[in-house]
């Protein structure tokens, strides 16, 4: 069945509450007056057969109730109730419910500074457009272990790849930028001229370096970072073409970087000027373009995975070209490795990191599991307390309200003839404290909790028959 | 002095049942129906009748839609789902079993045991 059917009810009573509740009072009108007609026609004087059929009803509203707890139109009702329940018992007890809130606080808490701070680096990807095609690409030693390419590596690659739309390679520069005011050392890379296209990023002031400017004895030109631009310079836009001292040597600023930017390969870096290494030579071996001392990084073309970059560069590293002589150092003969960026920068702290947020967590379920201990003990005394006064005291005043039950408002269904049989409100279930408030309404009636409650959806059927004699 | 039984949990779904696969009936029908069957030897309480039609309707075992009552007046007719026929079935030969087993267990005489 009847999961549709379920299913459609509950709409039903969400969507069309109103209608529902028109159509109930419409039904059970119908039935008072087809029973006071009935009376009417055996004898009963009108006035009087209205009386006895809405007395013989019973409460109207009640059945309206149960009427809408039975197509589970109450949901949103009964956990305000809910709710309002677990309110009133937490302010009961202000200093049980404060060292639950305070253990938790303390456990959640801690668990979503780690978490915040770890999140970053583990989970979100690199701060840059379309970041997981960016890769890093590194030679291989005969130990399996990576190794920094060369510059005539990188330009062979370059040359004979397909699988990605922009290579570059870097390495680090530590120029000393002299001024009137005061000399400083600052952290800086010799970048190739498609760095910050591999990364997908440009200036936000001025250009970007092209091809002419990564010539060897190119023009000295340099880009600055936010930072630097605005601590040196005042952030001062007519920057763009002015001259800078760095190593004795006069550079002309063709551009400024985002502020938003960050440099994942080197977070201090605060200037850029192309590498100019020569591209010519490459017989010649003992130069530094055969030096293992650079970072390649790559972005990959839409569509292609580091899995086809890899095999593509396998490929190319076990079948040389007589145009691309390698020396015994850079064979490529062990391969070479396609790696996401993302992965190369957090791969070392990435054990760590998982340890801090593991332990946290772990914090985090030893609070859970104080707050149970607490609620557990709290329930074992309160048992304890109530089967002491169960046993001792008036049964009317024992905890749990079968008395309430029982007594209720003393109205009895059915009119004058029906006589209650019994009252059971104790129930097992979980949800035995709302089920006690609303065994207060029911006062006047009997029910008898039964094992069918699956088949109520956990309501309690109730009915009275009467045999007359 | 009346004498009153307590309605067995469940057995109020099982007699609904039973009436509306006798044909679609009104809330107030059902009611008329159960006690012409029983020869007016049970009486439900009237208000208990619609809680209980609800939640088979709920559960899909009945339907309703509203038509026109004998006097001509607008009433919400229920009738017997299919699958409402097979819970009738199986829940009738389940309460034949037990009270077959009931009935057995009471009528031990003290000889047989």
């Amino acid at each position: 069945m009847t999961l549709w059917s379920r299913l459609r009810s509950w709409f039903s009573a969400i969507l069309r509450r109103s209608s529902m509740e028109n159509e109930m009072d419409a039904e059970l009108r119908f039935h008072i007056d087809a029973y006071a007609e009935d009376l009417i026609r055996a004898g009963v004087e009108r006035k009087e057969a209205l009386r006895r059929a809405r007395i013989e009803f019973g409460g109207i509203e009640r059945v309206k109730e149960e009427g809408r707890d039975a197509r589970s139109a109450n949901l949103v009702e009964s956990l305000v109730q809910d709710l309002r329940y677990g309110a009133s018992n937490m302010l009961r007890t202000p200093g049980f419910t404060a060292i639950t809130v305070l253990t938790l606080a303390l456990g959640i808490g801690a668990t979503t500074a780690i978490f915040s701070a770890v999140n970053p680096i583990l989970f979100e990807s690199l701060p840059y457009p379309d970041a997981d095609r960016i890769m890093m690409i590194s030679d291989l030693r005969g130990d399996g272990s990576r190794l920094d390419v060369t510059f005539h590596t990188y330009r062979e690659l370059l040359e004979r790849n397909h699988s990605f739309e922009a290579l570059a390679v870097t390495k680090p520069w530590r120029p000393t930028l002299t001024s009137p005011t005061q000399p400083e050392r600052l952290d800086g890379q010799r970048v190739s001229a498609a760095y910050f296209p591999a990364l997908g990023v440009s200036p936000a002031l001025g250009r970007d370096f092209d091809l002419s400017d990564d010539q060897v004895n190119g023009p000295r030109v340099v880009i600055l970072s936010d930072v630097l631009w605005k601590r040196r310079f005042g952030g001062d836009r007519t920057i763009v073409g002015r001259q800078v001292t760095l190593d004795d040597n006069l550079y002309s600023v063709i551009g400024v970087m985002p502020s938003a930017f960050e440099n994942v390969l080197a977070p201090r870096a605060e200037l850029w000027s192309p590498l100019q290494y020569d591209t010519r030579n490459i017989t010649s071996v003992q130069t530094r373009e055969w030096g293992h001392h650079l970072r390649m990084i790559g972005r990959l073309r839409p569509g292609l995975g580091s899995e086809q970059a890899t095999q593509e560069f396998d490929t190319l590293a076990r079948n040389p070209e007589r145009e691309f002589p390698r020396p015994t150092w850079a064979l490529l003969d062990q391969g070479l490795t396609v790696n996401s960026l993302q992965h190369e920068v957090t791969e070392n702290v990435r054990p760590a990191l998982l340890a801090v947020l593991g332990a946290v967590l772990l914090v985090l379920v030893i609070a859970c599991v104080n707050v149970t201990n607490l609620l557990l003990s709290r329930r074992i005394r309160a048992t304890r307390r109530t089967w002491r006064r169960a046993h001792t005291a008036d049964p009317s005043t024992a905890h749990g309200e079968p008395a309430s039950c029982r007594d209720g408002r003393g109205r009895r269904p059915g009119g004058g003839e029906t006589r209650r049989t019994g009252v059971n409100c104790a129930q097992p279930s979980g949800a035995a404290t709302r089920r006690r408030h609303r065994c207060k309404w029911h006062g006047a009636r009997f029910r008898i909790v039964g094992d069918h409650a699956d088949r109520a959806g956990g309501r309690i059927d109730s009915g009275t028959a009467r045999v007359p004699q | 002095m009346d004498k009153q039984l307590d309605l067995l949990q469940g057995t109020l779904d099982m007699l609904i049942l039973k009436a509306v696969s006798l044909g679609p009936l009104h809330g107030y029908g059902v009611l008329l129906r159960i006690q012409q069957i029983s020869k007016d030897r049970l009486e439900i309480q009237q208000g208990s009748l619609y809680p209980a039609l609800y939640r088979l309707e709920h559960q899909g075992w009945i339907a309703s839609e509203w038509g026109e009552s004998e006097n001509k007046r607008k009433a919400k007719y229920y009738r017997l789902t299919a699958a409402g026929k097979r819970r009738l079935q199986t829940e009738s030969e389940k309460w034949n079993r037990m009270a077959d087993l009931i009935a057995g267990i009471l009528d031990t005489k003290p000889e047989e045991v």
